[in-house]
């Protein structure tokens, strides 16, 4: 019988110790940089990667049998999976490669690169040439002329005929100039560039039509250059060059995109806070405006456009330094321009018109209305010209960022460019040292857990999952540790031991059992479609019909009375000597219990079905704000799954404290309560903090209620930020255990989610034993405060 | 409250002889700080403590002895209500402390164990420090004054005769202390409130002799100043420290006066049998 036990025991562990060998195993061996191999094929390609998985396979009847009769592991063929890349030429990122397909052994070419791309996946190839597009310088006058130039051929029509002719013939003039002097700002460009070359690099010009020519050809004299580029050729040089590059242009493209997710994403949340508030005063005064602002809106934007191209014609008709000693084209301009003006000038008086009509309209709304509407069409126009700047900013670092460029040779002779600024890590996998090795690694887990997921999830990091799983475990766990503490105290030290309190303790027992997934069920149902719903629209949004004002009110003193009379009936109870009861104290029990129905019930109706509560969202509607899953949702849906935990955890503390220092503290004229609080608390704190730490671990590690009620693949936002109110209770979020789920289940490309899978559920176990041993010690050192010596 | 308005339990009345309790008159000299007046209690139908009738000297160590079961503890535990506790029980009669009655429906519990302070079989410290331990009774009643809360934790501490043993690790847990030491801790906890009366159930039995000849000591040196009322199994013990001492049997008082009469020269034929020992 021994050994039976100890066997079953045995058994347990190491499928226990198995589990987290494999998770432990796949886990920490998913981010360590592996070696290039290049496979040679029989029909003639070449493939290059890395090798994620190699196996033996079932020997076909037609495929040549070794001579080996025993089928020596060695001699049996194998068949690799191999993690190739380079996903927008190949469409896949592993292929199966058998030894039989091979032409020769594979080989680690010396020069093979890693590239870890921002979009479609990794690269695998060997650095050929690096391409850095230098613009070309204009000359001081060029920009002022060109415009002048497309001014003439746009506004031509405009002059009496003998000036049309004097201008046709003068034109082609200026475009002469014109390319005279692109070409000697060309040719001093091309000088100086090549004046400061470094070893390997060559200087090419780039033509308008897109051809490229090496600036030192002969015919390179006399070109016109749209662009120049500086390009470092073969494997060393160019892989030199982006080691010393890669950091400042990836640095731009990050600040481009925080730019764009941030700021953007900043402004576009204060027009739609003020369209709300619109929305909002709308709704209380009873009136649409949506007409109205959509037409100021248009006008206003009309306008500004308006002041943009007189403000660029006046640009253009601005006559050139160079042909400034010409009085012809002074007046030629300033007439032409005052033909516009008044053209330009009549639309706005028109718009201008538009506007008054609609200021006028907009005075007749009600005053919250109306501010809310100035309010709104101000944040518009701050917002248009903060955009504006931000439009600027965001093209130079673009420029920026796609300006330089690597290009890979792959196996099959592709040479692709890939732009320096989306890529994320790049090394030379087949000459590292393990010093390297070690430091991308450790680079990896570092983007890993701070950094957002990419490519569907599959790379980058899973900080928001992270964030959010943590975020709502505390919610969680601020929500159900008073609950429960205070359910677990009812139990233990107030309720007389009976029927009763059995019963709820064996439903809190029970409650423990019901699958997770009927909690989930639970909480879409009720939090986020009833309460949710009730929160963001009021009464009607939820389908109850709210009471007219007058019997509100009533209901209101009504409810105000009935519990005045439960909490006189309780405090008289509370207060009767115990040892003098009268004959009719059944009763008063009776009565105080229905009492306090009747008040539940009043209140319920006064709360549901109040006529003055419209909803806190409802300018939202119909985009539910809280009628949807969100982290306070799944929080309190977790907390529901969680207080049995915490309940019977505390009650087991709770029955711990022994009961002599209870006695010795009432008979120090303690009440109830601060024997509670002084000596039952602070003895049963090591208890009830195990049982929070039980239920934040299961918590943290619960899915299925999650999926219903709020954890999303990717969540734009997180639920917990530095904006204010700072906890967003109404974000959905990402969660560490759906995240393993969606990676591993729902995740188009399978395979390469699965080592990210292992390193999730890696830190997932991590987090949860993290906690559990936090438990631990902290239980350890509160217990030697409290229980510590004996005598 | 008289006790007709209970329902009679379910006992018949022991006979009449029995009922007589021979109290001495050397206590109806005493100044009387508690007085037990007819007190009856049930715990449900079962009655434990039949009509006992006692004067509680002021001033003065009173020993309560008597067999095991006889209804000693829940005695005491009446007197500062601690059977407040247990759903079970009924009562009939009534207590006086100093004049105020302890059973009327309108006594505040808590104001009435604040008069009182008690001592349990087992030492029970609470898991703080010992500072914290003594001046809990101050705690609870919201004093926060540190000055007024060292001076009453070192008079109490001085007075259970701890100090000297405990004045340079007051902030140490007060379980990091002595069986003994516990005990004293206990006393010195009681008397911070200043209690009009003391009440002591079996304090030395979870004790060595040494820590329990302390106590003794103890004991001794608090007379006068404190009205103590003792439970002990201890003759030796009851007959050293106690000035009064009262016999009980099955739940009624047999004999009480004072120590010496009571061990030497009983009136009662059981008192001379138990205190001989020659049952219990
Ligand atoms: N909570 C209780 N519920 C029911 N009966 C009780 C309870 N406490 C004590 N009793 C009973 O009351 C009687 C008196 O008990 P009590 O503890 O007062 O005796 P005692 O004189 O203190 O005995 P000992 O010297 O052993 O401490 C005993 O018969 C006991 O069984
Ligand atoms: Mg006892």
């Amino acid at each position: 019988m021994v050994w039976l036990a100890g066997g079953a025991l045995a058994f347990c562990l190491a499928m226990i110790a198995s589990l987290l060998a494999l998770i432990l195993v796949q886990g920490l061996q998913t981010f360590w940089p592996a070696r290039i191999v290049r496979f040679q094929l029989a029909d003639g390609r070449a493939v290059m990667g890395e090798i994620a998985v190699t196996e033996s396979y079932p020997m076909q009847g037609n495929e040549p049998q070794g001579n080996d009769p025993q089928g020596d592991e060695s001699n049996k063929p194998q068949r690799r999976l191999v993690r190739t890349g380079n996903f927008e030429l190949t469409n896949s990122h592993f292929q199966w490669i058998t030894d039989t397909e091979q032409q020769q052994a594979p080989t680690r070419p010396e020069w093979a690169a890693t590239v870890e791309r921002v979009e479609w996946g990794r690269f695998y190839g060997e650095p050929d040439e690096y391409v850095q597009v230098v613009p070309r310088h204009l000359h001081e006058d060029e920009t002022a002329l060109t415009r002048f130039v497309q001014f003439w051929s746009m506004h031509a029509a405009q002059l009496p005929g003998d000036q049309q002719s004097m201008l046709a013939e003068r034109l082609p003039q200026i475009q002469q100039q014109l390319r005279e002097m692109q070409t000697v700002a060309t040719l001093a460009q091309k000088r100086e560039l090549q004046a400061h070359t470094s070893p390997g690099e060559s200087i090419w010009i780039v033509l308008p039509s897109g051809e490229s020519i090496a600036a030192d050809s002969k015919d390179a004299e006399t070109l016109v250059a749209d662009r120049f580029e500086r390009r470092w050729s073969g494997n060393q040089v160019a892989w030199q060059q982006f080691l010393t590059r890669h950091a400042a242009v990836r640095a731009a493209r990050q600040r481009l995109y925080q730019l764009e997710k941030h700021d953007v994403g900043r402004i576009n949340h204060e027009m739609e806070r003020s369209r709300l508030a619109v929305r909002r005063s709308e709704l209380d005064a009873g009136v649409s405006v949506s007409q109205l602002c959509a037409t100021r809106l248009g006008i206003e934007q009309g306008l500004r456009a308006l002041d943009q191209s007189w403000k660029a014609m006046q640009q253009q008709a601005a006559v050139p330094t160079s042909l400034r000693a010409d009085d012809v084209w002074q007046n030629l301009s300033s007439a032409v321009l005052a033909n516009l003006q008044s053209e330009l000038d009549r639309q706005r008086e028109q718009l201008e018109q538009d506007l008054e009509g609609n200021t006028a309209k907009i005075e007749k709304l009600p005053a919250s209305v109306r501010d809310a509407v100035k309010e709104d069409s101000q944040q518009n126009a701050q917002a248009s010209g903060q955009l504006e700047l931000l439009q600027q900013e965001i093209d130079d670092l673009r420029a920026q960022s796609i300006a330089e460029m690597l290009a890979m040779r792959t196996a099959d002779g592709q040479r692709p460019l890939i732009r320096v600024g989306e890529i994320v890590r790049a090394y030379l996998a087949n000459q590292l040292t393990t010093f390297q090795r070690l430091t991308i690694y450790l680079g990896r887990w570092a983007e890993f857990i701070g950094g957002e997921p990419r490519e569907a999830n599959s790379e980058g990091g899973v900080f928001p999952a992270i964030w959010g799983t943590v975020a709502m475990t505390l919610i969680m766990c601020v929500i159900v540790v008073p609950f429960g503490v205070l359910a677990a105290l009812y139990l233990r030290e107030y309720a007389r031991a009976g029927f009763m309190v059995s019963a709820v303790r064996i439903a809190i027992n029970n409650l423990a059992g019901v699958p997770s997934i009927v909690f989930g069920v639970f909480g879409l149902g009720f939090f986020c479609y009833f309460v949710g719903a009730f929160v963001d629209g009021g009464p009607p949004n939820v389908g109850i019909a709210s009471l007219d004002r007058s019997t509100w009110w009533t209901y209101l003193s009504v409810l105000l009375v009935v519990s005045g009379v439960g909490s006189g009936l309780l405090v008289y109870q509370l207060t009767r000597s115990r040892y003098h009861k009268s004959g009719w104290g059944t009763w008063l029990q009776v009565a105080s219990v229905a009492i306090w129905c009747l008040a539940v019930y009043l209140a319920l109706v006064v709360v549901l079905r109040n006529p003055h509560f419209g909803g806190l969202f409802a300018a939202e509607l119909p985009n539910p704000t809280y009628g949807k899953g969100g982290i306070l949702w799944a929080s309190l849906t977790l907390s529901l799954l969680t207080l049995p935990v915490v309940i019977v955890a505390t009650e087991e503390a709770l029955a711990a404290v022994p009961n002599s220092l209870r006695e010795g503290s009432y008979a120090s004229g303690a009440s109830q309560w601060q024997t509670i609080r002084r000596i039952v608390l602070p003895h049963a704190m090591p208890g009830i903090m195990t049982g929070m730490i039980l239920a934040m671990a299961r918590g943290a590690g619960e899915v299925a209620p999650l999926m219903l009620v709020g954890a999303v693949k990717m969540a734009p936002e997180l639920p917990l930020d530095s904006i204010f109110p700072f906890l967003h209770g109404e974000r959905s979020f990402m969660h560490l255990g759906f995240h393993i789920y969606d990676l591993g289940f729902q995740s188009q490309n399978s395979d390469a989610a699965r080592p990210v899978v292992f390193t999730t559920t890696l830190l997932l176990i991590g987090i949860v034993v993290s906690l559990n041993v936090l438990a631990i010690i902290l239980r350890a050192r509160l217990r030697k405060r409290f229980q510590g010596g004996q005598f | 409250m008289d006790a007709s308005k209970h329902p009679a339990p379910s006992i018949t009345a022991p006979p009449d002889k029995v009922y007589s309790s021979v109290v001495h008159d050397e206590l109806r000299e005493e100044k009387i700080v508690l007085s037990v007046e007819d007190y009856c209690l049930w715990y449900g139908a079962k009655q434990t403590l039949y009509d006992v009738r006692m004067p509680i000297p002021a001033g003065k160590v009173t020993a309560l002895i008597g067999p095991s079961g006889c209804g000693k503890s829940t005695l005491l535990r009446s007197i500062n209500r601690m059977n407040d506790l247990i759903d079970s029980v009924r009562i009939s009669g009534d207590m006086k402390l100093n004049g105020d009655s302890i059973f009327s429906p309108i006594v505040d519990v808590i104001q009435l164990r604040k008069r009182m302070g008690m001592v349990f079989q087992k030492p029970n410290p609470f898991p703080m420090s010992i500072f914290e331990n003594v001046v809990y009774p101050l705690r609870i009643d919201g004093e926060r004054n540190r000055a007024v809360l060292a001076e009453v934790c070192e008079r109490s501490l001085r007075g259970a005769a701890l100090w000297d043993e405990v004045k340079d690790r007051l902030q140490d847990s007060g379980l990091s202390l002595s069986g003994g030491q516990q005990q004293r801790l206990c006393i010195a906890r009681a008397i911070s409130g200043d209690p009009e009366l003391l009440l002591l159930d079996e304090p030395c039995s979870a004790l060595d002799p040494l820590a329990t000849g302390k106590i003794e000591d103890l004991i001794y040196e608090l007379r006068g100043e404190y009205s103590i009322l003792i439970v002990t199994h201890n003759m030796q013990q009851a007959s050293r420290v106690s000035d009064y001492t009262a016999f009980m049997y099955l739940g009624r008082l047999i004999e009480y006066g004072p120590s010496t009469r009571i061990f030497t020269n009983p009136h009662e034929k059981r008192t001379e049998d138990y205190v001989r020992g020659r049952f219990g």
